[in-house]
């Protein structure tokens, strides 16, 4: 199954403003190598710098970019960059944090040198191979999509799924606004400095996975943490028992920015501490 | 009654009667800092209203249509109340309860069985319920089921033993739900409970529901569905039955079977994880009856007036 095309999500946004940061999990690596070049070409007439991540050579992966009008140009400008994955987030796992600000230098520099911000397509499949990889990786992912939501900063991300299990691609996919369709049933991502976003449908099928994704994410705020689920489609009480013990560990209230009565409902009929309702968003 | 439950049945046959044996229980229980509510039919509640005169405004009046609704709704009322009136301080509660029997044997066996239910629900709160029975426009069976749903009986301000009294468990049974109309749709259930939720939505429209009764009825038959995946041996399936005016969702499995003759009836406890689907499910529901053997668990959850 080839990953949804870029010009299809931006705007499949259920509902809050998304940023770019594309989860392109993939079955043939052409899929994924035509999503990317798009993306990046996209990028291009933007005013962005680009850069294409993988592995193998660096020879090797500019020849997958030759559709992109101009590419030598482009390469001797440095608007455009092929890095090895090595090169870019290290043999080992990086921390988190370090990873991110990586990306931040890298975005301030392309400001600088004129641009209008960074894009980046990686094809991150080596990296998430192990759990101990796995598990720094999601929580990468997430602390970058908190940095995507307010700096010029996107990025597709190309999982091959035929080498990740399923639990570790939907670990993964989660924590991306766009393009998890079909590999996570839900997804969790930052809209600002305080609020969250949740899309999907928790059950007791991506249960483990929620869970396994609120261990990975620390609340943005030191108080409430603001939970828009505009695009929340289900939500069973172990769901939100879930996140009422989320709340409790961290010692915040969750705030739910919601229409849906069900979730009230659930909310009063269980007496579920630490989370409260706030009608829509603004 | 310092930490627990008393549940008293009045059976009464005039205006006088409920006057001047519930006036002065209402006066005690102000004069005790106790939360006092009235539930009653208005004619009664504002026959109370008018003797407590200047206390009047000491008491919550509820119209009891609006809190017996279903059983299990009550219950959920119930426990809001003691949530609430321990928050606040006053957690000894004092409640007039004139329950609504309905006009079907089904109600009327559905409303006894609450009255027993609910000694076993709130056995450790400090509550005081005395429920009234007007002889005047109840059947009889039902003035002689109160008898053996109350522990002890309320008269001349004081309490005596009921001597028919019944254990709940005892008196607890299954008052199953008839099938109506012709089965519209049946799945198996293969560790999603997606399919549950899709079914619901595809056959909501046999009845007259709004969309946010779609969303209830989605989520209790998936909290169903959870229920038969998690604790039961597959097939678990789920069946839509309708006859125009009545839907009944019934969600089987194959697993142990529910050894509780109470389960769904009490109010989870919110720190602990899982357990409460049938809860809800009872909150939800219109009806909703369990039927439980060694060979496994059927639940069939209605919606309408059946």
């Amino acid at each position: 199954m080839p990953c949804v095309g870029v010009s299809d999500l931006l705007g499949s946004s259920g509902g809050v403003a998304t940023h770019d940061h594309v989860c392109c999990a993939f079955d043939e690596r052409d899929d994924y190598r035509s999503q990317a070049v798009a993306f990046l070409s996209e990028g291009i007439e933007l005013g962005l710098q680009v850069a294409y991540v993988g592995t193998g050579t660096v020879g090797a992966l500019t020849e997958e970019l030759t559709e992109i009008d101009g590419l030598d140009e482009l390469i001797a400008t440095d608007a455009l960059r092929v890095m090895l994955l090595d090169d870019a987030y290290g043999v080992e796992p990086k921390r988190p944090v370090e990873q991110v600000a990586d990306y931040a230098d890298a975005t301030a520099k392309a400001l600088r040198a004129g641009f209008g911000g960074l894009r980046v397509a990686a094809d991150a499949t080596s990296l998430v191979r192990s759990s101990e990889h796995l598990d720094a990786f999601a929580r990468y992912e997430h602390l970058i999509d908190r940095y995507m939501a307010s700096a010029p900063f996107s990025a597709m991300c190309g999982y091959d799924r035929r080498a990740i299990d399923r639990d570790a691609l939907e670990d993964i996919a989660c924590m991306h606004p766009l393009g998890s369709e079909g590999t996570s049933a839900f997804c969790l991502f930052a809209v600002d400095d305080h609020t969250l976003a949740l899309r999907g449908e928790i059950d007791i099928a991506s249960q483990p996975a929620f869970e396994r994704a609120l261990a990975r994410v620390d609340p943005p705020g030191r108080r409430n943490l603001v939970l828009e689920i505009s695009g929340l489609e289900f939500v069973d009480h172990r769901g939100l028992l879930a996140l009422s013990r989320y709340a409790s560990a961290h010692e915040i209230m969750i705030v739910l920015q919601s229409e849906s009565a069900i979730v009230r409902r659930l909310i009063e009929v269980l007496a579920i501490p630490h989370i409260t309702t706030a009608g829509g968003s603004s | 009654m310092s930490g627990t439950l008393v549940h008293d049945a009045l059976v009464y046959g005039s205006d006088d009667h409920f006057v001047d044996e519930l006036a002065p229980f209402a006066l005690d229980g102000i004069a005790a800092g106790d939360a006092v509510y009235v539930v009653s039919r208005a004619d009664n509640c504002a026959l109370l209203e008018d003797a407590l005169g200047s206390q009047a405004e000491n008491v919550q009046y509820i119209d009891a249509a609006e809190w017996y609704r279903s059983p299990a709704q009550t219950i959920g009322a119930y426990d809001r109340v003691i949530r609430s009136s321990r928050a606040q301080g006053t957690p000894r509660l004092r409640v007039i309860g004139e329950v609504e029997f309905g006009t079907t044997a089904t109600e009327h066996a559905e409303w006894a069985r609450y009255e027993s239910v609910l000694n076993h629900v709130f056995a450790a709160h400090p509550a005081w319920i005395v429920c009234p029975y007007d002889a005047r426009r109840l059947p009889e069976s039902v003035v002689a089921d109160a008898l053996r749903t109350h522990p002890h009986t309320f008269t001349g301000g004081s309490r005596r033993p009921s001597e028919r009294f019944v254990d709940p468990a005892g008196f607890v049974r299954s008052l199953p739900i008839a099938l109506p109309g012709e089965l519209i749709e049946a799945i198996e259930l293969n560790g999603s409970t997606r399919p549950a939720r899709a079914l619901v939505r595809r056959t909501a429209s046999q009845v007259d529901m709004t969309p946010e009764r779609v969303e209830e009825m989605c989520l209790a038959v998936s909290e169903l569905a959870t229920n038969a995946i998690m604790h039961a041996q597959p097939p678990a399936t789920v069946r839509a039955y309708a006859d125009g005016s009545v839907l009944v969702y019934e969600v089987s499995d194959a697993g142990p079977g529910l050894a509780d003759p109470f389960a769904g009836f009490l109010p989870p406890n919110p720190s602990q994880r899982g357990g409460a689907g049938l809860w809800i499910s009872r909150q939800l529901a219109d009806r909703l009856e369990i039927d439980s053997t060694d060979h496994g668990t059927t639940v069939r959850l209605l919606v309408g007036r059946g």
